[in-house]
């Protein structure tokens, strides 16, 4: 019984899997399709990725991406299609360019000048215990 | 009395400056998002008009045109229904072409709803599975565009009411018209 049971389950599972847009890819493309859903920001529900929206827009997205792979696009291309059409919003990490930069770097800055008053502060207090003393 | 020291306001004053720009950035209203589309030129796109396959609805038809208005809609979408009394004022407007994406509709349902409500459209492309409309950053219906000279100048998200006519949409036109 549970065996025929989990045959039934399994040969739904197959089905539903050969069913899916998904099936005209190979296995190395539908691994670069689902990295760029996780990139791609779902614009109608907007903390979520597409990956993890059901959502029209989403399900659309997801189609593009799909079609983009099949047809031999590389994944930066597609990523600046999806920009040119929606905004550089839309990818869930911001890319390096130069409207960026301030913040890519500025945790990096901020860094650095909490270590550079730190180092003042020892040393100032260095310098006084060594008048003192 | 002890001396008044600056340097122990500075990080107070750096916390505060934090949370009024954090403030701001919460406060902003997410479904306001600029398009990616003003002030740059028009996408490219292609698409068989609603009453005649044969013919195109493209780039050329909205670019040749001093000031056009694109509006995405659909038979399906209730907010659209409301709106197309808006549109049928605006096609009134001298010097205003509109144009129309029929977006994800069918065709019957979509034909049927401009024989009820009129057509305030010079043109109406179809886009049947929401893939022409990519490139125009659509991403609900409806949604309106404002072309001066083949530029994209304002999109408007959702329905336009009423006031939004009279307070937005109206002095834009008619700075340009």
């Amino acid at each position: 019984m549970k065996i025929k049971l989990l045959i039934l389950i399994l040969t739904f599972i197959s089905f539903s899997s050969i069913l899916s847009a998904s099936s005209k890819m190979t296995s190395k493309q539908n691994d670069r399709a689902i990295d760029l859903f996780k990139e791609t920001r779902c614009l109608v529900c907007q903390s979520q990725t597409i990956y993890d929206s059901n959502s029209e827009l989403a399900t659309d997205l997801k189609l593009f991406i799909q079609e983009e792979i099949i047809a031999g696009k590389t994944d930066n291309d597609i990523k600046a299609q999806l920009v040119t059409n929606y905004g550089e919003w839309i990818l869930m990490t911001p890319s390096l360019s130069k409207t960026n930069y301030i913040l890519w770097f500025s945790p990096f800055i901020f860094l650095l000048i909490g270590i550079v008053v730190m180092f003042k502060y020892i040393f100032n207090k260095s310098t006084k215990r060594n008048k003192y003393e | 009395m002890k001396k008044f020291n600056i340097k122990y306001f500075i990080p107070v004053t750096i916390v505060i400056l934090f949370l009024i720009f954090f403030s701001q950035v919460l406060n902003r209203d997410v479904s306001k998002l600029s398009s990616q589309l003003i002030e740059k030129p028009i996408p490219t796109f292609n698409m068989p008009t609603l009453f005649n396959d044969d013919q195109s609805f493209n780039t050329s038809d909205v670019a040749e045109k001093n000031v056009a208005l694109v509006n995405i809609w659909a038979s399906w979408c209730i907010p659209c229904r409301s709106e197309h009394e808006i549109l049928m004022i605006l096609s009134k407007i001298e010097g205003l072409n509109l144009y129309g994406i029929n977006y994800k509709d069918n065709k019957d349902n979509a034909l049927k709803f401009i024989e009820q409500l009129g057509n305030p459209y010079n043109k109406i492309g179809v886009d049947k599975n929401g893939r022409s409309s990519m490139v125009w950053g659509v991403y609900g219906v409806p949604e309106t565009f404002i072309i001066h000279k083949g530029t994209v100048i304002y999109k408007h998200i959702g329905p336009i009411h009423m006031n939004e006519l009279e307070d937005v949409i109206l002095p834009i036109l008619g700075k340009i018209l």
